[in-house]
């Protein structure tokens, strides 16, 4: 059977076919789930927000134009929701303070993630690459992880990230830059030691 | 640079972890399969169709039983007067055919009612007699084993 094209999925979406929004799901589901995990770095957590994603998406596909790629009007959602749920799950936080001032204060450390806790099935799954490198996400705020997540996992271009999370490119720029030096800090001392 | 490069593949690595868990999968199938399947068929939109279809077949089934009965004061009647000649000359050959019958031993056998709603035959050794409905409801089979 014949692959159907993106466009046709969404037109037909428009139209109420739930079926071929189901299939946008079936194509996206892993690129969304990844990067809502990638920011909330808890299992359920990227979960529901990656499913309320594609339910937003859902709703709102009579809004999407199609300039832009699906995939990236989809890690806008899920990056925005991921971005909520951690807002609303830590209320006292300011909107907005990825000024990216490095100092490290405390409202900044508020915002990052809380320490990993495994549960029976994670067990598993932890190594030390696992833990340092959550460690490392653990040094960042919710949008510098998504912005390092577009830019190295997803592969997206710095244009790509601006559409996706709607900033400018200079802003994609510097989060990447922050985003690296801190990986660098954290992860360093364990490469020259070649524990990695 | 190098640093970075090495940074992306243990990215890469940590989210392949991430995503190759089993409830990743588990959890996308459900909720297509709970938000996003095709809608089967309610019971308004089945009844919708079928009612009208069932209604079709108990009406064929209806006049099938009603039809044998209804056939010869509609259809045959005119039939079986045009044709009473022939019958009756049928008729009288088959009084050989009766007195063969007759040589063999009898056998007790204790027949049940039996009671003739319809009978026909294209060919074959079978006559059948009817009076007309409004005479004698009474329709007469005569059957010839090996006879003609």
């Amino acid at each position: 059977m014949q692959k159907k094209s993106d466009q046709e999925l969404i037109s037909r979406s428009k139209r109420g076919d739930k079926e071929a929004f189901g299939e946008i799901v079936n194509r996206y589901y892993e690129k969304v789930y990844g990067v809502c995990y990638g920011v909330v770095n808890e299992r359920e957590a990227a979960r529901d927000c990656a499913q309320d994603t594609f339910l937003k998406a859902y709703r709102m596909i009579s809004k999407f134009e199609g300039r832009s790629k699906i995939t990236t009007w989809l890690h806008r959602i899920g990056v925005n929701t991921s971005i909520d749920y951690l807002r609303r799950k830590h209320p006292q936080i300011p909107v907005d303070t990825i000024g990216l001032s490095e100092d490290e204060d405390a409202e900044v450390k508020s915002w990052r993630l809380e320490d990993f806790s495994p549960g029976p099935r994670d067990l598993a799954h932890i190594s030390e690459l696992k833990s340092l490198i959550e460690k490392a996400l653990q040094e960042l705020t919710p949008e510098h992880r998504a912005v390092l997540l577009l830019r190295e996992w997803q592969g997206l271009s710095y244009e790509e990230i601006a559409e996706s999370l709607g900033v400018e490119m200079g802003t994609v720029m510097s989060r990447i830059f922050y985003a690296r030096k801190k990986l660098g800090e954290v992860l360093s001392p364990s490469l020259e030691k070649g524990k990695l | 640079m190098k640093d970075d490069r090495i940074f992306k593949e243990l990215l890469d690595k940590y989210m392949d972890g991430a995503l190759r868990d089993p409830s990743v999968q588990r959890d996308k199938e459900e909720f297509i399969r709970d938000h996003f399947a095709p809608v089967p068929p309610s019971i308004a939109n089945i009844a919708s169709v079928s009612v009208p279809a069932l209604a079709l077949i108990a009406l064929f089934f209806l006049v099938w039983q009603f039809f044998p009965t209804a056939q010869p004061i509609i259809k045959e009647e005119p039939a079986f007067e045009r044709t009473t000649a022939a019958l009756e000359q049928m008729a009288e050959e088959s009084v050989v055919v009766q007195e063969k019958i007759e040589e063999k031993p009898e056998i007790e056998v204790d027949y049940p009612p039996v009671y003739v709603k319809r009978a026909s035959s294209r060919t074959g050794n079978v006559m059948v007699y009817q009076k007309t409905m409004d005479q004698t409801p009474v329709t007469i089979i005569w059957v010839f084993p090996g006879g003609h």
